[in-house]
């Protein structure tokens, strides 16, 4: 990454760290305060005890001293509110931040397309999520504190400065001098740390992709190798989180040091000026306790240097993804859809190629009439999938548009078109919820009766009858419970009920026994009466139910017709299906 | 998750594996109380300078407590220095050996605990729990020692300084019981409350994005937020649930110094007016009584982390301290690299007393093809569960060449029977780092090799990258055929004795189809495998077909024998050839 990347980076976690601070500046003031008055209470508790000791006790004055006792119990229960509500401030501006950041980085992925998804995985984002959430959530845990120890420092020093000055300069003129030192070697954290987050996002990726193939992963017995990969994963992380510990044990031991110092300095030239007679015992003492009370607030403002370091440098992995910008852009007054659709659908001239890589389609052009159904043949790797993608705008072609009712897909809401298309995948995901929930997905007002219908329609009904709960058993992490051909089944259903104007379905009967696609196929065609729809399938039987077959090839269309038409008439189209098939229709 | 493991549990968990770090972890410790008596002799030494060398006017004792001073300062910072690198090492080298003994619990667990347990929950137990202990086990262990020492030497001090006076801030501990009560009988309650609203907010984000296709194709992105927000809300009123447990103890704690400050200077004013107490024991004893602010501040700091740090603690070690019945015996020994694989009366039930499979008895030999028959819920997978020992049965057992699955070591029992599931999950990284998935030591040669093996290299190395195409994550960008090739490919470069297949029922386009067909034909070759068999063309292809009903084999034969029967399968094969149904679908007639 370039230096000027990486200011960039820093500059905009700045602005994100600024802007979560802002969005709880009632909570960060609160702390503020009752961090300060806590402070307040520590620093006059010992000056009210000295006091009730010189006037009280040794003067023998029992008024005086009973007076500093009850001076002592008030700075006391000033102490316990304050430090009470301190705590509870810091815990609430930790645990909202940690909320805000997670519920952006959630809100933000749900936004983004489908090929960001393709790059970075759950894992990835579930750590920006939390690993990378909790160090700025401990910078704003810290931030009530910090402000109350600042101030203490300067209180501090105003004091020192009007006991005696020319000891005060002494002692502070190097502080200011220090702080910058102190603060450009920080900025090594920046690179550190991310190097860390990384590689615990790396563990968490791998935790996450381990459980969701945990079958394959068993089956194949490659438990060890995981393990021994995770074992590396962790050690990295081990020895990238020791190179942050390292610059710790530069960092905190320099700033343990310079309040030593300071001490020394009043301790030798302070005393030399009291035997010359230029410093008053009293001063001398007083001035003592003072830079006595810099101690913990400077190794306290040390350590949250790097806690901001480290924040800034998470700040910066959450804003790289909360930057993304969605590649689907919503037009800003999207134009509106007929209502009802009805369902003509035309690609013209589109190309399209995932990133970096050489067009899957290019120069495509393909017709659906309302209520038509084409059935999509080619290849493995032909790009089907991505015509249907390209249909529900999961991603925007690179040349070429993609026309609904005559208007340009990005011209439209999105949730408009989603609306319109419903797109039913090969690899079925299924919610941890019921069964009925699952296949209300996409239309969570419907009713119990127009779910079981879709439910039979897509031939689903009598198996999800036979679960322990029918249709209010709880499906187990991607369905885990049910058979490929089941799920896919379920996922019909989904699509049935969401009554779109256009189906689009990818390779979605996929596992469906072929005797058992049979019975559905029925089901099926009653589905696309009068919908348009793009069937993406191998079986010959389910070829036929659409009205025209296309066929994909090098990026674009290369024959249509009639199934029948095409069997009779194309070598190519024969070879795409004769392989293999026992039961062409 | 299982119940929570006990606190015994966790600590003695946390020692072992905590037992390489056991000296570090000393030493830091040690370091820290170096830097305590270091900061407490401070004072003294200014007491010293004043008493000694400025009222006397004595340079050289000056001199002599500058420069003790000087030599302290510069000491202090490297036994900080010590304690931080000590204490960093030793603590994330606990957490990279509990992390990793999580990681290998789970691959131990049987399949079950994965159908229970959701993904986002364990995740969360092997990041964001241990990650949330890091403060724990780096600092907050050997800073609490730090300050109960601190606070102990101050206590020993005032002893020392006068008994009586002493005795008057035991005034305090009445507010100390209470409140230290009040803390500890919820804390543990509220901080293992707040990771398990972590696990759950990481759940329902994981599921959001490991569906977030099918979420953005249902325009369900606000209803998937307003199904998350109220989880990651209730983690929030966790984290302030804890926040007002723990305000029961840390300013309560400066209140009964307080009162033990207020009491001591009544009685020390009593003590003075009667002459029982010189004015330089009040001034020492009450400076000393103050200074206890500073270990108590940061006692209470660190009690927190502590609490929370035992409850993340707790969780991990609960998921390690899960029981597995799959352990290796004593003395197991290596499974032989082929032989007859033999079924003696196999009964497993899930619930034991409803057994998935019963009295199963059947013999394989080396390099059969065996076809399995039947019903949804007849056995099918439990049988292939049983064979590659994610379950052991109840009664009877399984043998290859003689060796019981169970005195097997699990290493060879992994390396000679493999399962390979109807769905190709890819991981991320490149299409020949997935294929030696379980033999990462393999190298490119090898994984080209064992892809040509079965037909599928010319297909991958013609890709822009070849072997090194990345596969992205869940391999969306590779067919579903294309995935299947590579879980064969997986186990061509495994080479295993046995392979339990559950065939996919996908149709892939013929002439993936095709490759894959020839791709399973080239990996069994020579090979014993059992194949679940969705297609009965599969089962007329096998050397053998075992019908499985309600858990029993009740027909095992060649095709042709059993469709000369004319019994069970015989019908299942006439209404398949009349494509009428699926074997899966046969209890319907």
């Amino acid at each position: 990454m370039s230096p000027g990347d990486a200011a960039a980076r820093r500059a905009a976690a700045w602005r994100f760290l600024r802007a979560v601070a802002r969005s709880q500046a009632d909570g960060v003031a609160g702390a503020a305060l009752s961090g300060l008055a806590w402070q307040a209470g520590a620093v006059a508790a010992p000056l009210i005890v000295a006091r009730a000791i010189d006037h009280g006790i040794l003067a023998r004055d029992r008024r005086t001293l009973l007076l500093w006792a009850v001076a002592l119990l008030a700075v006391g229960l000033v102490e316990v509110i304050a430090g009470a509500a301190r705590h509870v401030f810091a815990i609430r501006n930790r645990a909202h931040s940690d909320e805000r950041v997670r519920d952006a980085i959630f809100a933000h992925a749900l936004r983004l397309d489908a090929s960001y998804h393709d790059r970075v995985g759950p894992g990835e984002l579930m750590s920006r999520a939390s690993s990378d959430s909790e160090h700025v959530a401990r910078l704003m845990d810290a931030i009530g504190h910090t402000i109350g120890y600042v101030l203490t420092v300067l209180a501090v020093a105003v004091l020192l400065v009007t006991i005696d000055p020319g000891l005060a300069l002494v002692v502070l003129v190097p502080l200011p001098l220090i702080s910058v030192a102190v603060w450009s070697y920080s900025r090594r954290y920046d690179a550190r740390t991310r190097r860390l987050q990384e590689e615990l996002a790396r563990s968490a990726t791998l935790v996450e992709e381990t459980v969701s193939g945990i079958r394959v992963v068993k089956g194949l017995g490659a438990g060890e190798a995981l393990s021994s990969r995770f074992r590396g994963v962790s050690d990295q992380i081990v020895r990238r989180a020791l190179e942050v510990a390292a610059l710790d044990a530069v960092f905190v031991p320099v700033l343990e040091v310079l309040p030593s110092l300071g001490l020394l300095t009043v301790l030798w030239l302070g005393g030399r000026r009291v035997i010359s007679g230029d410093l008053t015992l009293g001063s001398f003492i007083a001035f003592n306790a003072y830079v006595v009370m810099l101690v913990w607030p400077l190794r306290v403002l040390g350590q949250r240097v790097s806690t901001l370091q480290k924040a800034l440098a998470a700040g910066g992995r959450i804003t790289e993804v909360l930057e993304t910008e969605p590649r689907l852009v919503e037009r800003r007054h999207p134009s509106r859809l007929p209502d009802p659709v009805e369902g003509d659908v035309r690609l013209e001239g589109v190309r399209f190629g995932h990133e970096g890589e050489r067009a899957v389609l290019d120069g495509l052009e393909l017709h659906l009439r309302p209520g038509e159904s084409i059935a999509l043949v080619g290849a493995t790797g032909s790009g089907k999938s991505t015509v249907a993608g390209l249909l529900a705008r999961l991603y925007d072609p690179d040349a070429g548009r993609v026309l609904l009712d005559g208007l340009d897909l990005r011209e439209l809401h999105l949730a408009a078109v989603r609306q319109a298309v419903a797109l039913v995948f090969e690899d079925t995901f299924l919610f941890t919820d019921s069964v009925r929930e699952n296949i209300r997905f996409g239309r969570p007002d419907a009713e119990d009766a127009a779910v079981e219908r879709a439910a039979r329609l897509a031939g689903a009904h009598e198996f999800v009858e036979e679960l322990p709960d029918g249709y209010e058993t709880v499906l187990g992490e991607r369905g885990f419970s049910l058979s490929g051909g089941q799920r896919q089944r379920i996922a019909i259903a989904r699509a049935i009920l969401a009554d779109p104007a256009v189906l689009v379905l990818d390779d979605a009967t996929s596992a469906v026994d072929a005797t058992k696609e049979h019975e559905i196929r029925a089901a099926l065609a009653t589905v696309m009466e009068g919908r348009t729809t793009l069937v993406i399938a191998h079986r010959p039987a389910t070829i036929a139910l659409a009205d025209r077959v296309a066929v994909l090839a090098a990026g674009r269309i290369v024959e249509a017709g009639a199934h029948a038409e095409l069997l009779r008439s194309s070598p190519r189209y024969r070879a795409l299906l004769a392989l293999g098939e026992s039961e062409a229709a | 998750m299982t119940q929570a493991a006990s606190g015994r549990v966790v600590w003695r968990t946390a020692m072992v594996v905590g037992r390489p770090v056991r000296a570090r972890f000393a030493l830091a410790a040690l370091a820290v109380a170096l830097v305590t008596v270091i900061t407490l002799s401070g004072p003294a030494l200014v007491r010293y300078a004043v008493d000694a060398g400025i009222k006397k006017h004595d340079h050289h004792a000056l001199d002599v407590a500058a420069l003790v001073f000087l030599a302290l300062a510069l000491l202090k910072p490297l036994v900080v220095r010590a304690q931080i690198l000590l204490g960093a090492t030793a603590g994330e080298r606990f957490l990279g050996a509990l992390r990793t003994a999580a990681f290998d619990r789970l691959q131990a667990l049987p399949l079950g605990f994965f159908e229970r347990e959701r993904a986002g929950v364990l995740v969360s137990r092997l990041t964001a729990d241990v990650q949330s202990l890091t403060e724990f086990v780096r600092e907050a262990l050997v800073e609490v020692a730090g300050s109960a020492l601190q606070i102990g030497l101050t206590l020993t001090a005032l002893l020392l300084l006068s008994p009586r006076l002493a005795a008057v801030t035991l005034v305090a501990v009445p507010i100390l019981v209470v409140s230290s009560w009040a803390f500890h009988h919820s804390a543990g309650g509220a901080y293992r409350a707040i990771r398990d609203r972590v696990a759950e907010t990481l759940t329902a984000l994981q599921e959001g994005l490991a569906g977030v296709r099918v979420v953005q194709a249902f325009r369900r992105e606000g209803r998937t937020l307003e199904g998350y927000r109220p989880r990651s809300r209730a983690q929030v009123r966790a984290w302030r649930h804890a926040s007002f447990v723990n305000i029961r103890l840390f300013p309560i704690i400066a209140l009964a110094q307080t009162v033990a400050l207020i009491a001591v200077l009544l009685a020390a004013a009593a003590m003075y007016r009667r002459g029982e107490i010189s004015e330089g024991t009040i001034a020492a004893f009450v400076l000393y009584l103050v200074q206890l602010f500073d270990p108590i501040a940061r006692l209470s700091e660190w009690v927190g982390e502590f609490r929370s740090g035992l409850a993340a603690l707790t969780k991990v070690v609960t998921l390690i301290e899960t029981p597995s019945g799959i352990v290796e015996q004593d003395g197991a020994v290596e499974l032989p690299a082929t032989g007859v694989l033999a079924l003696r009366g196999v009964t497993f039930g899930y619930d034991p007393a409803r057994p998935a499979v019963r009295e199963a008895t059947l013999e394989v030999e080396p390099g059969e093809h065996i076809a399995l028959v039947g019903a949804t819920g007849a056995g099918k997978s439990t049988l292939a569960k049983l064979l590659t020992r994610q379950y052991d049965p109840q009664a009877g057992g399984i043998e290859l060449a003689g060796v019981d699955l169970r005195a097997a070591t699990l290493a060879s029992l992994h390396r000679r029977i493999v399962l390979l599931p109807q769905e190709g999950h890819l991981f991320s990284g490149t299409i020949a780092d997935n294929v030696r998935l379980a033999q990462p030591e393999s190298s490119d040669e090898e994984v080209a090799r064992a892809l040509d093996r079965i037909g599928a290299l010319e297909r991958f190395a013609s890709l822009p990258s070849g072997l090194a195409t990345d596969v992205q994550t869940r391999g969306v960008r590779l067919s579903a055929g294309e995935r299947q090739l590579v879980g064969i490919a997986r186990i061509a470069l495994a080479e295993p004795a046995v392979i339990v297949l559950d065939e996919a029922t996908s149709s892939l386009d013929p002439a993936t189809e095709l490759a894959v067909e020839r791709a399973l034909a080239a990996v069994a070759e020579g090979r014993t495998m059992i194949t679940i068999a969705h297609r009965l063309s599969t089962a007329e292809r096998a050397d053998r077909v075992a019908v499985l009903e309600h858990g029993r084999l009740v027909e095992i034969a060649p095709h042709d024998e059993l469709v000369a029967q004319g019994e069970r399968y015989a019908r299942l094969w006439a209404s398949w050839q009349a494509g009428l149904v699926a074997p899966d679908e046969a209890d319907r007639f």
